[in-house]
């Protein structure tokens, strides 16, 4: 998946919703808020894709918990879009009763 | 998956358990939530961080702890937009560029931004807020250098933390040019503030120069004809300095004009001529012409035979020395009897020699303009030239080594992932020991260790490489064949430097053999690939190569041959697939670049020869 600065900034803002949230109750100090700010202002200038981006909050998720969520949530955005995917086309099948080609395709994506 | 949408039944299908829930939801919720139709454990602890966010919120309550108020004035001037800006204000990196405003109140150093900035910019931000958005820009930019200038008298008295957003601003500045992201990149992180320090200390027109350079009036050097342009300029400018310097001595000394061979100098030379005005000239004139009429009118009065009773004898003289000296004030071009200046006093001061031959150093401007190190502004211009031409001779490899560096450094981040995910596929000891093994390597960035050797194997130089293309603090066997000198092995994990003379021996001659072993078509094959990989990696995303890269390949050996071969690649990478590809090729090509060399090299027989002799074994943790 390719990283635009859209996609970036998107992510800045999610992160500094959390740091911002987690100020406001108290869960950082303004210190940490710092450490955490100059962590990011760093480390996301090498994301380049999802998988550098999943890193990079896997990283950021192992100093300070706060950000596990979010890690979580990137980590599992695209195997939930083929998920996604997956569950559209085979309740498209189910309805059309192929429901050994609904079985398949759920198989497809198991062994992805 | 399979489990969670579907259940095995026999005969009959049934919709799995989530599925139903979909159902339901399209039943019980007035939007479908189709986005998100499988909860996560992400999911479940947002959910569960808001309830603890609320909780939190309700117990506390309190909006007067810094961290609430931090966080609200953030949100007060946050757009969504620029969370970056948001981001480095939390750090304390506070830019001063372009549109930004200096008007921060809270944290340390900031405090020293309202008290010490911005009474000096405010004036100037208010110049510049204008209707035109370019006018607008264009004098942001002025303010900006007004500001920095401001800045950089007081900078030596600063903190490190008054000095740290001064330092972010001018690392920022450049990391807008290419060789400047660069020079920053090979400093270890520790030497960077004192680097930054030193260049801020220079002084504001350098800086200024840097800033104009930012905002792309001219960037830094880095291929063959900005090269040479600035030696060009150099060259005149030193040119005429010095001929501004002889003029000043000369002058100083009484000589006419430029002092050339046979002309006489010094005591012995022409006095010169002091310029006056036409008006001063005319005064001169009249002056003699009442002498004369006064030498007239007392001889005049002088009748021979006759006594002199009125001494209108002594007067004659008096009005025949006058008018001599006139004669001669007129000649020499003096404005007259009253002029105190004598020939040869031009007004020419020691300070002035002193600054014009200061001038004939290099200005550490010039300097970054050509790229080169601050160390060498404390060059002779002359010298200052002959190193710049050195460069110019090296310029495009430099610029290569710049682009392969980039490319590798992204390279090793996705052998770091890659390596990553193969560590969790690992089954045995030695993949994991591997694996460990290769991670280290890319994480000791102690800077590679060049051993140069001859054909025969001699270790004829060690040299220290501190550029970004040393990445994994390891020994490099370098042969050198003539002019060329290409890589022919690698020693991970080992500092040259760490041996011990028996072992330094018995790796010339492990070298020796090893290389003895290899035909001359091995080498040839070796580096031949090494430049290709190296050139291909650098076709940018239009297919072509960066400018001057051909021209420079041309006049090299198996230039054309390469080009080429490139060539012919960049055709079957296009083919068919569009320019939007060749971007995804580049990285694949780099990741493979790299693989290929960690691999190629843990692989080569050398490596296995040290192995063997277990002086290095690449595959052993630790290594």
């Amino acid at each position: 998946m390719e990283f635009s600065t859209e996609r970036k900034k998107e992510i800045e803002n999610k992160i500094l919703d959390l740091i911002l949230e987690g100020l406001k109750k108290d869960l950082f100090n303004p210190q940490d808020a710092a450490k955490i700010s100059s962590f990011v202002l760093v480390k996301i200038a090498l994301v380049f894709d999802q998988a550098t981006l999943v890193n990079f909050l896997y990283d950021l998720a192992e100093s300070w918990p706060e950000f596990t969520n979010l890690y979580e949530i990137e980590d599992g955005k695209i195997e939930r879009k083929l998920e996604e995917n997956v569950v559209k086309e085979a309740l498209a099948l189910v309805k059309e009763g192929k429901i050994d080609e609904a079985l398949t395709l759920t198989k497809t994506v198991d062994n992805s | 998956m399979k489990e969670a949408l579907i259940a095995r039944q026999t005969g009959e299908l049934t919709i799995s358990s989530n599925l139903n829930r979909l159902n339901q939801r399209s039943i019980f919720m007035p939007e479908p939530a189709a986005a998100v139709p499988v909860f996560t454990k992400g999911d479940i602890k947002e959910g569960a961080l808001r309830l603890a966010t609320k909780e939190t919120r309700t117990r506390t309550g309190e909006e007067n702890r810094p961290g609430a108020v931090l966080a609200k004035s953030i949100e007060e001037k946050r757009d969504l937009n620029d969370p970056e800006s948001a981001l480095r204000e939390l750090a304390g990196q506070e830019r001063f560029d372009e549109g930004q405003s200096a008007e921060i109140d809270t944290g340390k150093g900031r405090d020293f931004v309202e008290k010490s900035f911005v009474g000096k910019y405010k004036g100037d931000r208010k110049g510049i807020v204008r209707e035109d958005e370019e006018q607008g820009k264009y004098d942001s930019i002025v303010s900006s250098k007004g500001r920095l200038e401001s800045v950089i008298k007081e900078y030596a008295s600063f903190t490190d933390a008054q000095k740290a957003p001064i330092r972010n601003q001018v690392a920022h500045m450049l990391r807008q040019m290419p060789a400047g992201e660069a020079l920053l990149s090979s400093l270890p992180p520790t030497e960077v503030g004192p680097y930054l320090d030193s260049l801020i200390a220079q002084s504001s027109t350098e800086l200024v120069q840097v800033y104009n350079e930012a905002y792309g009036v001219e960037p830094i050097a880095n291929n063959i004809d900005v090269v040479q342009a600035n030696v060009d300029k150099l060259k005149t400018t030193l040119k005429n300095k010095e001929k501004e310097l002889r003029d000043l001595k000369a002058k100083k000394t009484g000589s006419v004009g430029l002092p050339t061979e046979g002309v006489p100098r010094g005591e012995e030379a022409v006095k010169v001529k002091i310029p006056t005005t036409r008006e001063e000239l005319v005064s001169l004139e009249q002056d003699l012409v009442d002498a004369n009429e006064e030498i007239q009118l007392w001889s005049g009065k002088l009748i021979p035979g006759k006594e002199d009773t009125g001494g209108f004898k002594d007067r004659l003289d008096q009005a025949i020395t006058r008018r001599d000296a006139l004669r001669e004030a007129f000649k020499e071009g003096r404005k007259g009897l009253g002029d105190e200046k004598q020939a040869g006093e031009t007004g020419v001061t020691e300070e002035k020699i002193a600054k014009l031959e200061e001038d004939i150093y290099i200005l550490p401007r010039e300097i970054a303009l050509a790229g080169l190190d601050l160390e060498t502004a404390k060059l002779d211009r002359r010298e200052g030239i002959a190193k710049l031409e050195e460069r110019a001779k090296n310029a495009i490899p430099e610029a290569v080594a710049r682009h392969l560096n980039t490319a590798m450094e992204q390279a090793e981040q996705e052998v770091r992932l890659e390596i990553a995910g193969m560590k969790e596929k690992a089954t045995t000891g030695k993949e994991k020991a591997t694996l460990e093994a290769v991670e280290k390597a890319i994480s000791t960035r102690y800077g590679l260790k060049e051993v140069i050797t001859g054909r025969n194997g001699k270790i004829k130089k060690v040299r220290e490489n501190h550029n970004r293309t040393n990445m994994y603090g390891d020994t490099r066997i370098l042969i050198e064949d003539g002019e060329d000198v290409y890589m022919a092995a690698i020693i991970k994990g080992v500092d040259h430097r760490t041996l011990t003379p028996e072992q330094r021996e018995e790796l010339r001659v492990t070298t020796k053999d090893a290389i003895s072993a290899l035909k001359p078509d091995d080498l040839k094959r070796l580096k031949i690939e090494a430049q290709e990989k190296l050139i291909t990696s650098m076709v940018k995303a239009d297919g072509k190569l960066p400018s001057g890269m051909e021209e420079y390949l041309l006049d090299t050996k198996d230039g054309q041959g390469l080009i080429d071969k490139v060539a012919d690649k960049r055709k079957g990478m296009f083919k068919g697939i569009g320019g939007r590809v060749s971007e995804y090729f580049r990285t694949m090509d780099r990741k493979k670049a790299l693989k290929l060399l960690l691999w190629f090299f843990m692989s080569l027989p050398l490596s296995a020869y040290l192995a063997h002799k277990g002086i290095f074994n690449p595959f052993k943790s630790g290594n």
